[in-house]
């Protein structure tokens, strides 16, 4: 089969050929495909060029050593999605002593607001992102891996190390915390 | 799986690949419609009114419910009182379990004593089954291990996971 052939398949059809054939070579196929997506979703949380740069590399690494492990419960996209935001949210925990719960202790949420009452249609996507900004690069994390990769919530507690249940509270705290901090920050203008 | 050999060639490889881009900062890479419309419209679940009855008698005053169906088990995510909570029903209505995020200083001492004994605490979730009650505790040992620990009403450790 030519390059080409390859190219077409689907990322799981890839990952199949590079276990059962062992052709290591077309991880580059999948590295391709996702390099720049898994740079800009480490770049959102770590807002360094240098160390995203090193990250994805060592993500990519990560990723192919634990290639056997990949077994088709979810999208290889969501698969490796959970592994670049697992090294990220472990990086920023060693590099910035991330620790969620005295973050939460400390900026609990005055209001959880109802909302069964609130009009979301007209969100603007920039407020959002100065949003996700103010929040805890956790939570961002978990929002992101729900609600933007389709990231099961079984992985995401894997990514996160923590459990499913607790990942689902967490997931369910960060959006009443982006919900709250939108009402207030933009609460004379339209949403 | 893969020999030392195979990670220098991957690496060299994806650098040689890389290096010589000049990559542009891309801020704008969500898929904007779907982060909204996941991340603030609901799904709705069309559910047996046996089920709507149990959840409205066990939980009168609640908000953002989020229901999700899971095999047989109806499984709802809500706010109670500002706290998160998960609670099950079976297709007859009847709580099975119900899962209520606590905050460590909010545990009995003997099981906050326990689970302090393995680490730092990080989240601490209570679950009431039928008649039995047990504690789902993560707690740290280092900036990045974290231990799930499952305790019964008695402090003893019935699970220990490395997360």
């Amino acid at each position: 089969m030519n390059a080409n052939h390859y190219k077409s398949l689907k990322d799981e059809e890839v990952v199949v050929i590079i276990i059962k054939e062992n052709k290591k070579d077309l991880f580059q196929i999948l590295y391709d495909r996702y390099n720049r997506k898994v740079h800009d979703k480490c770049f959102s949380l770590l807002k360094n060029k240098e160390l995203t740069y090193d990250s994805v590399q060592n993500i990519f690494e990560k990723a192919y050593e634990k290639l056997n492990s990949f077994k088709g419960n979810s999208s290889f996209s969501s698969w490796l999605y959970s592994i670049s935001y697992n090294y990220c949210i472990d990086l920023l925990r060693v590099k910035n002593k991330l620790h969620y719960p005295n973050y939460n202790s400390s900026n609990e949420i005055p209001e959880i607001i109802d909302e069964t009452e609130e009009d979301f249609t007209e969100i603007n996507y920039t407020r959002l992102l100065t949003i996700l900004d103010l929040i805890h690069p956790e939570e961002k994390a978990l929002l992101l891996m729900k609600y933007n990769d389709d990231v099961p919530v079984n992985e995401i507690g894997n990514s996160l190390r923590i459990s499913e249940s607790a990942a689902k509270m967490r997931i369910k705290r960060a959006r009443a915390r982006v919900v709250f901090l939108y009402k207030k920050i933009y609460s004379d203008t339209n949403l | 799986m893969w020999s030392s050999y195979t990670r220098r060639f991957i690496r060299i490889r994806i650098y040689s690949v890389t290096k010589p881009k000049v990559h542009r900062l891309n801020t704008n890479f969500f898929n904007v419609k779907r982060l909204i419309k996941n991340l603030f419209l609901r799904k709705s679940l069309r559910l047996p009114k046996t089920v709507i009855k149990g959840y409205n008698e066990h939980f009168p005053a609640t908000k953002n419910v989020e229901w999700s169906k899971l095999g047989k088990i109806y499984e709802v995510l809500f706010y109670d009182k500002e706290v998160e909570k998960i609670a099950r029903f079976d297709k007859q209505g009847s709580l099975i379990e119900l899962r209520t995020n606590l905050s460590p200083d909010s545990l009995p001492e003997t099981i906050k004593s326990m689970a302090e004994s393995k680490g730092e605490i990080m989240n601490t979730i209570q679950i009431n089954r039928t008649d039995s009650l047990f504690y789902e505790i993560i707690v740290r040992e280092n900036p990045i291990k974290r231990i799930m620990l499952l305790l019964n009403g008695n402090s003893e450790i019935l699970e220990s996971k490395v997360l």
